[in-house]
Formats: structure tokens, sequence, C-alpha cells
């Protein structure tokens, strides 16, 4: 595999070498030109700011895209008989495969849910899941399943179409794998489970972070775009209000925003941004949720740990890809090596994402790691340890120069009748040397993916 | 063609969305036409013209009639109307060409920079914003006509092409036949709408009317009952 990259990647500098090096400024103009953004919060203030952007993509063979692709499908199956099990007759805990205090304690489980039955039995339509190149072992190690609101695909899907037009050259010699059609991907996936109606993507609004991926997908998969009170049930059956006074069914929605904020009616009473009484008309059977309420049972950092024995479990298969090394300080053994070996770990709080609550022992103060050492003894059902994953840096061109930065990958599984993985996926680099966070919430850029075929030998 | 839905609040943005395209097309030729005037003939000239828009302008020479025109402390400053037109093609961007969005864009991106610079609000600036504004018609006249959404659009600016037409010169029979084509578009988005009878009213009046015309298109559902 390392050797098919290496040629893939010969073929590529050997095509950008000869390019006009000053035609990537245009891709910056794109991105302005076109507010294709992903906004930040810093300091309590909105900051409007296109996504960064590196010219160099990364680069997979087919053969090698073959293997992920067969061990993302193989997780994200996995995930979803996990959870229609969790909700109906939780084998998996009768059956001591998974401690029942870890599902139940779980921030994400949401028992009003048990025995109700989602459209098709599906619960994770839209999974996006994170992954690195170990340097070590040349393979991917899973970091992070995303079965809730995973984002980004809009942004890959969009400078795919630049890239093109701005140096054609690689797509006319290079067999690129065609991504393009990932809105129709999407669309199938809500036809397929969709009760009779529209289908809306719900969006938090202009000031969410991913504004321009909500409105974006909407346009190009033909769905109508809305806000929570632009929605209404009636009579347990949701519609989108229109301006005329009149009310259109909806039949599947793909929820842009967190359980939390769903329903004010169910969850947070004080939300917004949510459609209130939207959970009747979901476990009436007449709408359908992409994804699913209550999937965060599915990606909570501690639920990972034992992903590989679910896959076991339900699909009596051997786990394709590697989880990184994690310990669950629940554990006494787990917990001791916590102890002995925190300078080498890193620690995850299970209720954090996008990069928050991340923590490397290493760089902790020693009243930094005697304050977390102290919570996680308090709340050890909180964190999570891994080992850090030496991932590949992946090359990147920034002013001018070529220099490695650590990047992750985030692979995107749609579900119907059967997973169906996008050839594509959202590359994120760190700004920084030597930085692991690449999260884009943390200022990180992002780069275009090629699934490249590779001839049979 | 597939069938199109839209909400009260998109109905509303889109609307809006060409209102400010044709109040910063009108005012700003407004402002560059009194520019000339104020140079050498009336130096009042812009006073008049923003008294009329509502608020009070104050300079002392031409150039800082620009400054003012457009980045000023005063409710009906330029650069606000671009604010707003920026926000409405971000909330409705994917009812928008994306040209249209593009230009819209830039041309907010031209009035941002300029903003703290009295020398550079010249002709050249007054050049770059109508070559832009003529990008986003461009652009929305590649499908308009087609979708309701795009009927909005066209809503909007001709009502704010009366509205401003009796504020600036209170040009009545201009406003009326201007009506005739609102009802076209009107009756194609609420095909019960009617038009209230408009002839023979005072501009105030008028005005109002004028101003009315979409609430009897987009309307609160909870208001019908």
């Amino acid at each position: 595999m390392l050797h098919e990259h290496t040629k893939l990647m010969d073929q590529f500098w050997k095509i950008f070498e000869v390019q006009d090096k000053h035609k990537i400024k245009d891709f910056n103009n794109y991105m302005e030109k076109f507010a294709v953004n992903f906004n930040l919060y810093k300091d309590g203030q909105f900051i409007e700011r296109p996504f960064p952007f590196d010219v160099i993509p990364r680069i997979i063979g087919s053969k090698a895209f073959a293997r992920l692709d067969a061990g993302v499908s193989q997780r994200v199956t996995a995930l979803n008989l996990f959870l229609e099990d969790i909700y109906s007759e939780q084998r998996i805990i009768k059956d001591k495969i998974i401690p029942e205090h870890f599902v139940l304690n779980a921030k994400g489980y949401e028992p009003g849910l048990k025995g109700f039955m989602p459209p098709k039995g599906i619960r994770s339509h839209i999974s996006g899941i994170d992954l690195v190149l170990d340097s070590k072992t040349h393979d991917w190690v899973i970091l992070e399943d995303n079965l809730r609101v995973p984002s980004g695909a809009s942004y890959p899907l969009s400078v795919r179409n630049i890239f093109r037009k701005i140096y054609p050259e690689f797509f006319e010699k290079m067999p690129i794998r065609p991504i393009l059609d990932y809105p129709q991907q999407l669309r199938k996936t809500m036809d397929y489970v969709n009760r009779g109606g529209i289908n809306v993507v719900l969006t938090p609004g202009r000031f969410n972070s991913a504004y321009y991926e909500h409105s974006y997908l909407a346009q190009l998969m033909g769905a109508v775009l809305a806000r929570g009170h632009e929605l209404t049930v009636i009579d347990k059956h949701l519609y989108l209000k229109q301006y005329d006074g009149s009310n259109v069914r909806v039949g599947a929605l793909y929820r842009r925003l967190d359980d939390d904020f769903l329903d004010p009616a169910r969850y947070n009473p004080e939300s917004l941004i949510g459609v209130e009484g939207i959970m009747e008309a979901y476990l009436a059977g007449n709408v359908a949720i992409l994804n699913a309420p209550g999937n965060g049972v599915g990606d909570d950092k501690g639920i990972y740990y034992f992903v590989p024995q679910m896959i076991r479990y339900y699909l009596d298969e051997e786990p394709i890809l590697s989880n990184a090394p994690t310990y669950l300080p629940v554990f006494e053994k787990d917990m001791a090596y916590i102890l002995e070996n925190f300078e080498t770990l890193v620690i995850k709080d299970v209720a954090e994402a996008g990069g928050y609550g991340v923590q490397f022992g290493n760089r902790l103060t020693e009243l930094q790691r005697e304050d977390l050492i102290t919570l996680i003894k308090k709340d050890p059902r909180r964190f999570i340890a891994q080992e850090v994953i030496d991932f590949y840096d992946e090359e990147c061109y920034i002013n001018g120069q070529i220099v490695p930065r650590k990047a992750d990958f985030r692979v995107y599984v749609t579900m119907t009748d059967k997973p169906q993985v996008w050839p594509c996926g959202l590359t994120r680099f760190a700004m920084e040397e030597g930085n692991y966070l690449v999260n884009s919430s943390q200022g990180g850029g992002f780069k275009d993916t090629w699934v490249m075929e590779v001839p049979d030998a | 063609m597939p069938k199109q839905y839209l909400t009260k609040e998109m109905a509303n943005n889109l609307y809006w969305f060409g209102r400010y395209i044709k109040r910063l097309e009108i005012e700003l030729d407004a402002v560059e036409v009194t520019f000339d005037k104020v140079i050498d003939v009336d130096p009042d000239a812009g006073r008049t013209l923003f008294a009329r828009l509502g608020a009070t302008l104050h300079y002392k020479s031409a150039t800082e009639y620009l400054q003012e025109a457009i980045y000023g402390e005063h409710p009906v400053r330029l650069f606000e109307i671009v604010q707003h037109l920026r926000e409405n093609a971000i909330i409705a961007r994917n009812y928008l060409h994306a040209d249209t969005f593009a230009a819209v864009i830039q041309l907010h991106r031209h009035f941002a920079k300029h903003e703290h610079s009295i020398y550079d609000v010249d002709y050249h600036f007054f050049d770059h914003a109508f070559e832009m504004i003529l990008q986003i018609w461009g652009g929305m006249h590649q499908y308009l006509q087609y979708h309701k959404s795009d009927r909005f659009i066209q809503l909007g600016e001709m009502i704010e092409k009366v509205d401003l037409r009796i504020r600036l010169d209170e040009q009545m029979e201009f406003a009326l036949l201007l009506l005739e084509d609102i009802d076209v578009v009107a009756k194609s988005l609420t095909p019960d709408y009617r038009q209230e009878r408009m002839t023979g009213l005072r501009p105030e009046k008028m005005l109002q009317k004028v101003n009315r015309i979409i609430d009897h298109i987009v309307v609160d559902k909870n208001a019908k009952l």
C-alpha cells in the first residue's frame, strides 16, 4: 500500500511541478467570493472566515481505499445494530459484552426511545468516521465515530469543482474518482426513509459555524432549508409553513442540530432553534429524522472502546480497522495504567467534541496534571485515555513552501439498505507544525482527497 | 421544473433582497449625480437629497459629502444597505444564482474596504460598485421569472422603485404604471391577490399602501385564520 501511495504521489508531483503556482491564490479568491466559510466563535465574537484550504490533496489509492471502505462500512453497520439493540432488547448488555452502567450513563442515551423503531430501522443515516494514518504501522486507526451531526462534506465537494477548473491537468492525466454525486447520495438516503412528504434540512440558522454547508447541501440535494420556527407539528405530523399560509408535509428531516435543541417540549425547554412537538411526530412514525435522536450513545467516546467487540458480537467478523489503544478509568486495571503512564497519554473528556476537552499528558503543568487526575478519580466515566498515535503528516503548500502538517481524515458513510462510502472525505490539517489538533473549530484547514484508481499489477 | 417551497421568512428575505439592491442602485446613482452638483453648482444638493430620504447630512466639501452619504453616522447611509443586502444574500444563498451571490459578497467587500478612508471614495469607487450591481442583476436575469423565489426578488425590486420614485421625485404617474406590473407579479405569487385602489392618492398614502402589498402576499397563518 505504501508503495502504491508513493507511486501516486510521484505522479502528482510531476504534474504539480509544471503548474503555474500563482493560480493557487485562485482557490482563496473562490472561497472568499462564494463565502465558503466555516465560522468561528472566539472570545464571544462571531467571526466569519473562509475555511483555510491547502492545494496539495491527500491521495489514496483505490486498493487502500477499498480496505477503508470495507472497514468503515463494517463499523457503521455494527454501530447501527448496536443502536437498534440498545433501544430494544439490549442483548449486548445481557450478554455482558458492554457493562450496563456504561450504556445507561452515556450522556447521549435516551431511555425514552427504548422500544421505538425508526423508519427502516436505520439510526445512523449519515456517519462521519475520523481516522488517522499511523506512521508506525502504516495503517488507518479510528479515532472517533460521529453518528449525530457530522459536518464538513460540503467543503471538499465545493472545492473539487474549482480544482478541476484551475488545474485541469491533474484530472486529465490522473484517474481520480468523481465525487460530485454526493448530494444525490444524501438525497437517496433521505428518500429511502421518507415517510411521505418533502425533504427538509433543519439548520440552527445563519450564525451557525456550518451554515454554508447546510445551505449548499440543501440546494444541491433539492431539499428545503428551514429553521425551527419555519416548521410546525399538527396532529403528530411535521409541516413546513409556506409564505401563503399553507402547510406542506415533511417526510424526512436532515437535522443539523443536537438532540438537546431538537424539541423544547421534550429536551431543553429553552431551545429556540428546535421544533416543538417534533419528537411526537417522530415517535408516531410520521417523519424520519436523520440522524436519529438518541444516537449520542453510539458515538460516546467511552462506547468507542467497545466498537471492536460490537463488530464481533453483531457481525461475527474481526474488525477490519483498529481503534487507537484506549483505556477506561472506570476499569481498575486501566486506571492504574493511566496513572502510571500519564505523560504518554492523551486524555479526552467524553462529553466534549470539536477538539475541546483534549489534553496531552506531557503538556500539562504539575498543578494541571493533579487537577485532571482528581477529576478523573472523581468521575471516571467522564474520561478516556488513549495512546498518542504518531500519525503521518501530510505535505502542505504554505507560504510558497512544502511543509509537513498533522492531518486526519473523516470518511462519510450514508446508509440505505447497505452502507455507501463516499470516495472522498474531509482531510483536516493543523495550521502549526507538530500540532495534533486538526479540528476546524481549532483553526485547522482542509484539503481535497483524491481516491485514485490503481490498475492491477 | 420542480415545485418550489418557500417559507414566510425566506419569502420576506428574498423580497428585501430585491428592495435593497434596487435601493442601493437608485441611491448610489442619486448620490453620484448630486456629487456633481455639490462641487460647484449647488452645495446644498446633497443635504436636500438626504432630507428626502429622511436624514440630516453634514459636510463641508464634495468629497466629504460622498464620505458622509456612504459611511456617515445616519440611518440611511449606503453602506448600511450593502450590509443588509449581504445578510439577505447569505440567508437566501440557496435560492440565488451563484454569480449573483458572489457579486453581492464582492460588493460588500468593496464597501467595507473603503470604510475608513476618505480619499478612496471617488468616481472609481462608484464605477466599480455599479459594475457589481450589474453583475447581481445579470446573475438573476439568467433565470428570472421561473421560480417563485425570483418573483419575490422582482417584487421587492419593483416596490422599491415605486417607493423611491415617490419619495425622491414624486413621479406619481410613473408609480401608477409600475403598479400594473406589480399586480401581475403579486398575482403570480398569490392568485387571489387584489390590489387596493391607488389612483388619486396623496404620495404619503400611496407610499403606505405600496409598502403594505407584501403583507397581502406573505401571510401569517394565525393572522389569516
